[in-house]
């Protein structure tokens, strides 16, 4: 994790509390939601998007008991929404755009593959995404993923298993395994 | 560990590993847009951290109206005499004959054919077998409800648009149409005649061949491939190809047209039209499409073939031909020989708002009379070190434009900036972000510090341009 300054204090109280929650965790909601969606304007857009609904519906009744909770399975419900509907209206980019330096080919498939891995990811329950982006962005243990999302640890294992048997199908239907 | 659990390690670690750490001022600078953007929310000083109040008093608001209103419903329906409730505003033919449906009684036909619900006011809804849908009354006419499946509705025998049909997130008027209830969302095709399409208070207006949905996963077909299970099925898909043929056959035509396919490789590609000739070398559909509709703000949605080919076009105009009327020929012959279909529709979506930074813009106004020395190039061209390098001689509305090609989501000129500029911007592109050897802004940052102007994130009504259906070519 960086330190990460962002400056603009406001005067008010309330202002103030959210503003220090929103320090607190937009790093992890922005990463989350970059490394599903794989570019940054989407990323920053379901960043903007998460702490906007909390301003104009406020929070839930159970926001409290888990906030980095709340926040992390916001950020990964969003990220699966958008990848869904952004094949509804699949905008064709001008081709110039993928004019790209001539050494950039590595980068290239490296993005077709990231984009076939989310295209699977996204068929899979949202309950197991929250787990394999908590394992592989993230880098949490069972435990550590079992606490945040307040279930047990067996729970995950298998869970984790599970959604590995699923995915490894589905990228053998897209032809990535 | 096993096999395929260690290649998919492998594969989720090489697809996430570089997302565990972000660059530190993309991060700095994303979180300090966006807490900007939260802070000028009206809503920012109210008591957001207090959970529960405002939801509370919104329901205990609205509980008394409510009750009010469920009274009224209540003795409406005892008062009203009870044959108006039976009356029956439709007759369902299906293979166990033929029955009366009353207002808000769910109809579904029997057996595997479907069956025909036949309108007192003239219409007939041809119902696919397990679909289901009732009827209610509506101002001025009749309204029909799909709960499931595949209707087509033919309203040519009534006053055109009187006839709402609609689902759970769409309602939809016209002449000849289908629609389609799923349980992930809904579709509206245009078979005969325009249709109206009511979706989220946006309305798309749909050609024969057009068609809108809100299911996102589902496969998109063409619109005769959506009406195979009709008995009318070759009666509907004549009406589409006629309606097609009217369209197409709205401009002149060229007199002679070759179209080939390039596989030069290059990616650099011209296109000319004057002198009664159209000459394009080495475009893709959608280039060719942009050119015929001389479009190139407006986003195209489409099959992947509108990018996946490219084409060389020499087409000659009957003699006396005025250079204006190229054009509209080219979008004819897109539609005869690329079998191209398409409609436009608005919908509400992510944008981006260019807008003049807290400290003022640091833009180079070309003054009026001064000419525009160099040469503009509207996309990212790539540098040696990696960097993009953007520049723009012109006003700001297609300075937006050439950023929407740049970034994969429209941005619309909020600058409110008159007069033209020359615009140099230099930046790292999203995809390069993170390699190594390569640094420098983001599009965002370098805006931002280049030329004193923000992208705000939004949402705004947008029009699309939708190609239903493109073909490779028919042979010369």
């Amino acid at each position: 994790m960086v330190a990460v300054s962002v400056s603009n204090v406001t005067s008010n109280p309330v202002g103030q509390e959210f503003e220090a929650m929103f320090r607190e965790h937009y790093q992890m909601v922005y990463q989350t939601a970059r490394s599903i969606l794989g570019n940054a304007e989407d990323a920053e857009d379901a960043l903007q998007t998460i702490f906007l609904r909390l301003i104009r519906t406020g929070v839930p009744p159970q926001f409290r008991t888990n906030v980095k909770g709340y926040f992390y399975r916001a950020a990964v419900n969003l990220s699966l929404d958008t990848i869904r509907s952004k094949r509804r209206y699949e905008l064709v980019a001008d081709p110039e755009r993928f004019e790209a330096p001539a050494d950039s080919s590595e980068s290239m498939r490296a993005e077709q593959t990231h984009q076939r891995l989310t295209a699977a990811i996204a068929e899979l329950n949202p309950a197991a995404v929250h787990i394999l982006i908590l394992r592989y962005v993230h880098n949490y243990s069972d435990a550590e993923i079992a606490k945040l999302l307040g279930t047990s640890r067996t729970a995950i294992a298998v869970r984790l298993f599970r959604s590995r048997a699923r995915l490894k199908k589905l990228l053998h239907d897209l032809g990535e395994t | 560990m096993g096999r395929y659990k260690q290649r998919l390690h492998e594969l989720m670690n090489r697809s996430f590993g570089p997302f565990r750490m972000l660059p530190l001022d993309e991060v700095e600078s994303v979180g300090q847009r966006v807490l900007d953007r939260l802070q000028r929310e009206p809503a920012w000083e109210a008591e957001i951290l207090s959970s529960g109040p405002r939801c509370v008093s919104k329901v205990w608001k609205l509980r008394w109206p409510v009750v009010a209103l469920v009274a009224v419903a209540m003795a409406i329906a005892v008062l009203l005499p009870a044959r108006v409730l039976r009356s029956a505003p439709a007759i369902l033919e299906d293979s166990a004959g033929s029955r009366k449906i009353t207002f808000d009684e769910v109809a579904s036909p029997r057996g595997v054919q479907g069956g025909m619900l036949k309108l007192t006011n003239g219409s007939i809804v041809e119902m696919r077998s397990e679909s289901e849908l009732w009827l209610e009354r509506a101002g001025d006419g009749l309204r029909v409800h799909v709960r499931k499946g595949d209707v087509i509705v033919n309203t040519s025998a009534e006053p055109a648009g009187r006839l709402l049909v609609e689902t759970k997130d769409m309602a939809a008027a016209g002449e000849v149409f289908l629609v389609s209830a799923m349980e992930e969302g809904s579709r509206v095709a245009a078979i005969g005649g325009q249709a109206r399409v009511q979706q989220g208070g946006i309305e798309t207006k749909l050609l024969p061949g057009g068609q809108v949905t809100t299911a996102p996963t589902r496969e998109t077909r063409t619109v005769g491939e959506e009406i195979f299970w009709s008995r009318e099925a070759m009666a509907h898909v004549a009406l589409l190809q006629q309606s097609a043929t009217t369209i197409a056959t709205g401009n002149p035509e060229f007199e002679v047209a070759s179209v080939r396919v390039n596989a030069s490789g290059l990616t650099a590609s011209r296109m000319e039209d004057q002198r009664e000739r159209v000459a394009i070398s080495n475009a893709t559909p959608e280039q060719i499409i942009r050119y015929a509709f001389n479009d190139q703000g407006t986003k195209i949605s489409g099959p992947a073939l509108l990018n996946s080919m490219r084409y060389d076009i020499v087409a000659k105009a009957p003699s006396g031909t005025p250079d204006v009327q190229l054009r509209p020929m080219l979008q004819a012959l897109l539609m005869d020989r690329f079998k191209m279909r398409f409609h436009r529709e608005t919908t509400e979506m992510p944008v981006y708002a260019l807008t003049v930074g807290k400290d003022g813009h640091k833009l180079k106004e070309i003054k009026p009379g001064e000419p525009m020395s160099g040469r503009g190039s509207g996309a990212g061209v790539p540098r040696p070190d990696g960097l993009a390098s953007m520049t723009i001689m012109g006003d700001l509305p297609n300075f937006a434009i050439a950023l929407s090609r740049t970034l994969d989501r429209p941005v619309i000129d909020k600058t409110g900036l008159p007069g033209r500029f020359t615009v140099v911007l230099t930046y790292l592109p999203d995809r390069l972000a993170g390699t190594t050897g390569v640094s420098g802004p983001s599009i965002f940052t370098a805006l931002q510090e280049q030329l004193g102007l923000n992208l705000e994130s939004q949402r705004a009504p947008v029009e699309i341009l939708v190609i239903d259906q493109i073909q490779e070519p028919t042979p010369n």
